[in-house]
């Protein structure tokens, strides 16, 4: 009997075991269910799975694979341990054992016996999503992909995981044990460690991005199948180890230490693939570095303008083959003595030829040096650069720290890999951060960090590519044969695409600009929703670019505009140096794989949604004007995105990420700024959001800080100059919930402040004007800071410059304080108006704006939840407040307010929205109505002269706790110093600790916030302690802030304990939840010298919780 | 066919010596292993059935080194553990079948006839369905025996192979065994009682605290024991010392006291009458007598 057979038979039997234990019976049972329901949630149009996961037909696949993998990694090391202590147990086995045949083959027919069990339910659960995906009408259907995933994610796993299974049973001869200490590791893996050293840890494959594209394939099967490979081969060797340490005598005493060399080889093997992952993770960061360091020593160099470009490309397969003719000029005030240009080191050069001579040139990484010398206003000299090759991605994103720059991201459950630039045989995919063409000077450089002053050149594209392949790119498309394209630019452009692949396109023309769509053969599932829309659609375009140039008030740049499909791996991350994703390109947009992560690309979902509305509002609208709907939502939600727009995948896709106004601006004109590069971003933000309306909101509870609150802290410690050089140093609790903010966010909410401060100094329209003109005047080329500076100090005899510095390079932030807010009835004539006046004051040395945003009605929280987007407010209005100064402001309305919310932007206060719930407007005063915006004089302070108050974010409060944290979690927390601190209030499982949470309605001059804690036996004690100047009866107050909260089920509101200390000894007072009011809450009146100043609270409660904020001493006359 | 053992040592990692030197001679046909308990004879046939290493010594296979060719000896053989309980989820026609199928029986349809034949050879046919463990002890046994038998293995190693049979199962069981020691096998059984092996067995080794104490013929066993077998009518006090004395064999009943057949050198009592050895006789003698005063 030969070695197959025998394991054959092994394995039969061992099968046969498996199946009839509950154990796996019952799991396999669950899971069968579970992903059964999983699958028809995800295909049932009632349940709102996202598009996604019928969109690709990796999805389903990966879906059930990833979910089931989970649990059977879990179960496997159950039934491994089991099978060796069941040798153990059953006397029976050594007649086994008595029989002719290796260790080796019967533990690899025992394993392949486990294997071929959970083969066997990958198996049906495979089938089942393969049979919803084919039964569905709008799923995308594959089969490949149905045997790729088990190979990839379950095999490996259950390889190893069996393997490391054995090998700890046989180390430590005990089932208990070994399952404990898999488990541990296991839970190790997914909550600690699967995100490590590049998920190198993560054998069960769960963050490994494994998403694969109908387009462009997987993201890097490189990097995957190196990833599994460690796990699958150590898997084996620790198998090997068992085959040796089996307790039966081998067969021959020749290849006895046989199994013991497989071993070592298959682990060595196994750690050779994770010191290969680890190198390749750890070349391209290297690497990415290297590059960064070259441009840092040509930072400052001069370079030359490239004003022409023309590219004569041939797609060879997987290179491209490139002629790049270019006509340059030296615009800079300095002699040039070295050309210095970017081309993708991977792209082989076969010479450069300057003014039709060759020339010799040097080449490091990605920057080629020609000596040739060109004096200052030179124009007009020809360089030819021959070069082949394929892209090293590496060049891309360069302006992200490389050390903490994630290379894939998350879809749900799905993670992909980003990838920048293809060029497959079927595909190719080049933007400019690729460096396919050579462009002047160098990219990304930390002595340079914000600088990003790209030529406006005027390109033109031939391309030679295989037939039947369509080529997008920028400019005048003209087909000169199969596969053979120009394109010529008109106009110059700050850079140029390159698209290449199988695609479909369906055009447009309207009002003399062509729409076209671009789409792989195969994935055109939009046809189906639009079939009535064809003779609207010019209208409804054109309605829709209305709306929006409207909006921007500016127009648009181009005669084209494509929308053309990419892999859904296509990075969507955003430059330090611009507020969109790279997926925008001059006339193009490239949105991912059928839209899959672009908000309302569910096209049947959508109709579905407006059907049931319009049947809810007895609305009869005919096919046609529902598609209309349907295709002006999409476009509204993805490329004009109003603030209000929610979006699900929201850690990769923002209202920003495919904004078209960088084809109003960025694309058209740029503004320049050797001192302050960063103003082009900061202008480009602004003319996005100038007259976008603003958005009101809750805050809800149980979210912690606010992105605007984590930009503000970063701008109390550091300067825009200093971030930008420095980059935001990670939080670790963000790194967990992968929310990291970065610095495009601050400089996206940094610069939409500058230029809003200037619009409301200078006036609304008439700063606006000024810009619109300075972009109208310089279509097509870049202007400079002085011409910005020199119009203004024109029309508004005003300079900017030194604002502007402070602005990039101070720390001090505006702070906003409130007071004596009131809201009451008025008479105004006969009729009964709302009053709502408050002051305001800015002490702070630097000018700040506030919104305030006021609702009329109660919107409910429901509607929150079911509508599409949050409501607009009925108020809105922002306010400029200078330094040093205060405003009275009053606001009057026809109909009742019952919430206002003010937006303190960038500036000292946290939280950053204030929110004043109206709880009534019972008083009738006879006033005079305030409908103004006053001056005030200025004050400092909220509190009054004889009052003292100790606010737990001053010196005089301390809290008292024994710190109840287990070792193992504080060894995991040592790290993980959250450095915004605040956190949201966590109803249903308050914390053991005092943990800091902001509030509008907690006291503080900037910050309100309390500390807060689960209740307890008193325990946990805060403490405040005044520094009064003198002995004096005082009135002692403390602050509450009622929190209600609707859906805690447990009614019990908390009572309070305070100890007061006096003269006469210490008072303990029970404040009760219905005794208390919002705000300040009289406590006693005491006699109280200044080394008797102090009150506690202690955690004793009958609610849930208690929140220690601020105790007031207020001293009488 | 045949087993040669030469000097076989073996030690336990505790320091007990389980054989000392043993050298044996095993041929074709039934051969039988006596001893009581911690005789050695597990130790033995678990060394014979490559299940345990010998600490010393030598054994050859018909041709085949122990120690260096375990796959070409395992190829023949069939054994039959003294403990066989615990299955793991197999019913009882599934564990012959996975047994059968590792004896090198490849074809499936000849799997099951031969799986079908030895299930009615030891009478589980119609309990063939159910679970292994869900059989009776004695059931158990009889699979053993069929699982040890499947495959027609030259060396058919069994260790107690009758402990829990009832005595119409045993007798089916020496059928067996006696039927296919008439082939070019070598069946070697262990056991206690010596009923066993007095029946069926052409030779036969006695083992006592891992020494070999007899080898050879029942009846050489036999042979040296004649003349140290009695039988005595006693009562009372003569009995009791006759209890301390003598090895007692049997004890019957009688009108006057107790007739007692017993063993010993030389019998000082009243009315003794030699009587016929039988093997159970020359094993009780030889290990009361013989191997406490060194053997012959």
């Amino acid at each position: 009997m030969n070695a197959i057979q025998t394991i054959k038979i092994v394995a039969g039997f061992e099968m046969k075991t498996l199946l009839r234990s509950w154990f796996f019976r019952i799991f396999a049972g669950l899971f069968i269910v579970g992903l059964g329901i999983f699958n028809v949630a995800v295909f049932v149009e009632s349940s709102g799975a996202p598009w996604l996961y019928r969109a690709l037909p990796a999805s389903i696949p990966y879906a059930n694979l990833i979910i089931l993998n989970l649990g059977q990694a879990i179960v496997a090391v159950f039934l491994a341990s089991e099978f060796l202590k069941q040798d153990r147990k059953n006397d029976t086995v050594e007649v086994i054992y008595a029989r002719s045949m290796t260790n080796a083959q019967y533990i690899i027919g025992k394993t392949l016996g486990i294997l071929s069990v959970f083969i066997i339910l990958n198996f049906i659960i495979l089938i089942l999503g393969m049979a919803f995906s084919f039964l569905s009408g709008d799923s995308a259907k594959g089969i490949g992909e149905f045997f790729l995933y088990p190979i990839l994610i379950s095999i490996p796993t259950l390889v190893f995981i069996l393997g490391l299974s054995f090998f700890l049973m046989t180390i430590l001869k005990n089932q208990a044990i070994t399952f404990i200490i898999l488990l541990g590791y296991i839970a190790l893996t997914i909550f600690y460690l699967n995100d490590k050293y590049y998920h190198l840890f993560d054998y069960i494959a769960y963050k490994v991005p494994m998403m694969n594209s109908t387009i462009g394939g997987f993201g890097n099967l490189t990097e995957i199948v190196i990833h599994r490979s460690i796990y699958f081969f150590i898997g084996i060797g620790l198998i090997f180890f068992t085959v040796y340490k089996l307790q039966r005598l081998p067969q021959s005493k020749t290849f006895k230490f046989a199994p013991l060399l497989f071993t070592f080889l298959f682990v060595f093997l196994g750690f050779y693939f994770a010191y290969m992952y680890i190198n390749l993770k750890k070349g391209n960061i290297d690497q990415k570095k290297q590059m960064i360091a070259l441009n840092n020593e040509y930072a400052f160099y001069p370079k030359v303008y490239v004003e022409e470009c023309s590219l004569d490309v041939e797609h060879l397969n997987n290179t491209i083959k490139v002629q790049a003719n270019l006509l340059v000029s030296n615009k800079s005030n300095k002699q040039i003595d070295t050309l210095i240009f970017n081309l993708n080191p991977n792209l082989k050069i076969n010479n450069i030829g300057f003014d039709g001579e060759n020339i010799a040139f040097t080449r490091e990484l990605h920057v080629v040096k020609i000596p040739v010398a060109m004096a200052t206003g030179e124009k007009k000299k020809h360089i030819t650069f021959n070069y082949q090759g394929n892209i090293n991605e590496n060049t891309h994103m360069l302006d992200i720290n490389p050390d903490e720059y994630k290379d894939d991201f998350n879809m749900e459950i799905f993670r992909a890999r980003k990838r920048f630039a293809y060029i497959q045989n079927d595909f190719v995919c080049l933007t400019s951060e690729s460096l396919w063409y050579p462009t002047s000077g160098v990219t990304y450089s930390t002595n340079r960090p914000a600088f990003h002053q790209p030529d406006f050149t005027t390109f033109s594209v031939h391309v030679k590519t295989r037939e039947k392949l369509q080529v997008v790119s920028q400019g005048i498309s003209q087909e000169l044969g199969q596969g053979e394209f120009k394109f010529e630019n008109k106009d110059p452009l700050p850079k140029i695409s390159l698209l290449i692949a199988d695609y479909q396109k369906y055009s447009v023309i309207v009002d003399s600009v062509e729409y076209s769509i671009y789409t792989t053969r195969g994935n055109e599932f939009y046809l189906d929703h639009f079939t009535e829309f064809k003779d609207t659609m010019p209208a409804i375009i054109r309605e829709l670019r209305n709306e929006y140039e409207s909006l921007l008030d500016l127009k648009y740049g181009f005669e084209r505009f494509a929308f053309v499909e990419v892999p859904v791996h296509f990075a969507l991350d955003k430059h330090i140096w611009s507020a969109v994703s790279d997926a925008v390109q001059p006339e193009i947009i490239l949105y991912p794989e059928k839209g899959v992560i672009m908000e309302e690309t569910d096209f049947r979902n959508r109709r579905n949604k407006f059907e049931k509305r319009m049947k809810e509002n007895n609305e009869e609208v005919s096919p046609e004007e529902l598609q209309c709907r349907i295709f002006k939502r999409f476009v509204r939600g993805n490329l004009m995105a109003p603030p209000t727009e929610w979006y699900q995948f929201e850690e990769v896709v923002d209202k920003y990420t495919y904004s078209l106004i960088p084809e109003y601006y960025t694309f058209v004109t740029q503004l320049e700024s050797e001192k302050w590069p960063i103003l082009n971003l900061a202008l480009e933000v602004y003319l996005r959001e100038r007259n976008v309306g603003n958005v009101s909101s809750n805050r809800w509870f149980f979210r912690g800080i606010s992105k605007g609150e984590k930009i503000n802290i970063e701008l109390k410690q550091s300067n825009l100059e200093g971030l930008i050089k420095n980059g935001i140093e990670p939080n670790k609790d963000d790194e967990e919930h992968e929310d990291q903010l970065s610095i495009n966010d601050v400089i996206l909410a940094k610069g939409d402040y500058l230029f809003s401060l200037f619009r409301a100094r200078y006036g609304e329209k008439e700063f606006n004007k000024l810009l619109n003109e300075l972009i109208l005047k310089n279509q097509h080329k870049p202007f400079l800071f002085s011409e910005l500076e020199s119009d203004i100090q024109n029309t508004f005899n005003s300079s900017i410059s030194d604002e502007v510095d402070r602005w990039y390079t101070k720390t001090q932030l505006p702070g906003f304080l409130i007071k004596d807010l009131q809201t009451y009835k008025v008479l105004d004539g006969e009729f009964t108006k709302y009053q709502v006046r408050f002051k305001i004051a800015n002490p702070e040395s630097i000018d700040g704006i506030i919104t305030i945003n006021i609702d009329l009605d109660e919107k409910s929280n429901a509607r929150s939840f079911t509508s599409d987007a949050p409501e607009q407010p009925d108020y809105s209005k922002k306010i400029y407040i200078p330094s040093n100064t205060a405003k009275e402001i009053g606001i009057i309305f026809p109909t009742e307010p019952t919430r206002m919310n003010i937006f303190t932007n960038i500036s000292e206060n946290l939280p950053n929205n204030l929110v004043y719930e109206f709880s009534g407007f019972d008083e009738l005063k006879k006033v005079a109505i305030l409908d103004d915006i006053k001056d005030f004089p200025i004050f400092s302070d909220i509190k009054n002269d004889n009052e003292i108050i100790v606010d737990n974010e001053d010196s005089g409060f301390k809290y008292i706790q024994e710190s109840n944290e287990s070792y193992l979690k504080s060894v995991i927390n040592k790290n993980k110093e959250d450095r915004y601190k605040y956190s949201g209030i966590r109803f249903w499982n308050p914390p053991s600790e005092w943990e800091p949470v902001l509030r509008s309605g907690f006291y503080g001059k900037y910050i309100r916030s309390a500390m807060y804690t689960r209740s307890g036996e008193g325990d946990r004690i805060a403490q405040w302690n005044a520094n009064l100047t003198e002995g004096a009866y005082y009135d002692v107050y403390c602050n509450i802030e009622k929190i209600e909260i609707e859906w805690d089920r447990d009614k019990k509101k908390s009572n309070y304990n305070f100890k007061i200390y006096h003269d006469d000894g210490m008072e303990e007072i029970t404040l009760a939840d219905e005794e208390l009011e919002a705000g300040w809450n009289y406590m006693g009146t005491f006699y109280i010298s200044p080394e008797n100043a102090k009150v506690e609270l202690t955690n004793k409660s009958i609610g849930k919780m208690v929140f220690a904020d601020a105790i007031k001493w207020v001293k009488n006359d | 066919m045949k087993i040669q053992i030469e000097n076989l040592d073996k030690i336990y990692k505790n320091g007990k010596r389980a054989l000392s030197d043993i050298n044996l001679e095993i041929e074709n046909g039934m051969f039988g292993l006596l001893g009581p308990n911690g005789a050695g004879k597990s130790s033995l046939m678990r060394i014979l059935v490559t299940l345990m290493k010998p600490t010393n010594g030598k054994v050859n296979v018909n041709g085949f080194d122990l120690m260096k060719d375990r796959g070409e000896i395992r190829k023949m053989l069939g054994y039959l553990p003294q403990d066989f309980r615990f299955f793991t989820k197999l019913k009882t026609w599934e564990f012959l079948d996975y047994a059968a199928g590792l004896s090198g029986i490849i074809s499936k349809k000849t799997r099951s006839e031969k799986v079908d034949e030895w299930l009615d050879k030891v009478g589980l046919f119609d309990v063939r369905e159910r679970s292994a463990n869900k059989l009776s002890g004695g059931m158990k046994r009889r699979l053993g025996i069929a699982q040890a038998l499947i495959g027609d293995p030259k060396i058919i190693v069994v260790d107690e192979p009758t402990t829990g049979l009832d005595p119409e199962e045993r007798i089916r069981f020496r059928n067996i065994l006696s039927e296919i020691s008439q082939h070019d096998v070598i069946i070697v059984l262990s056991t206690h009682i010596v009923g066993d092996i007095s029946s069926i067995c052409q030779n036969l080794a006695l083992l006592n605290n891992g020494n070999l104490e007899f080898k050879g013929s029942p009846e050489e066993l036999i042979h040296k024991t004649k003349g140290h077998v009695w039988q005595v009518n006693t009562s009372g006090f003569e009995y009791e010392m006759l209890k301390e004395k003598y090895a007692i064999i049997s004890t019957i009943p009688s009108e006057d006291g107790w007739e007692v057949q017993l063993v010993g050198n030389q019998l000082e009592a009243r009315d003794a009458i030699e009587i016929e050895p039988n093997l159970e006789h020359a094993y009780v003698y030889f290990m009361e007598y013989l191997t406490n005063q060194n053997g012959f």
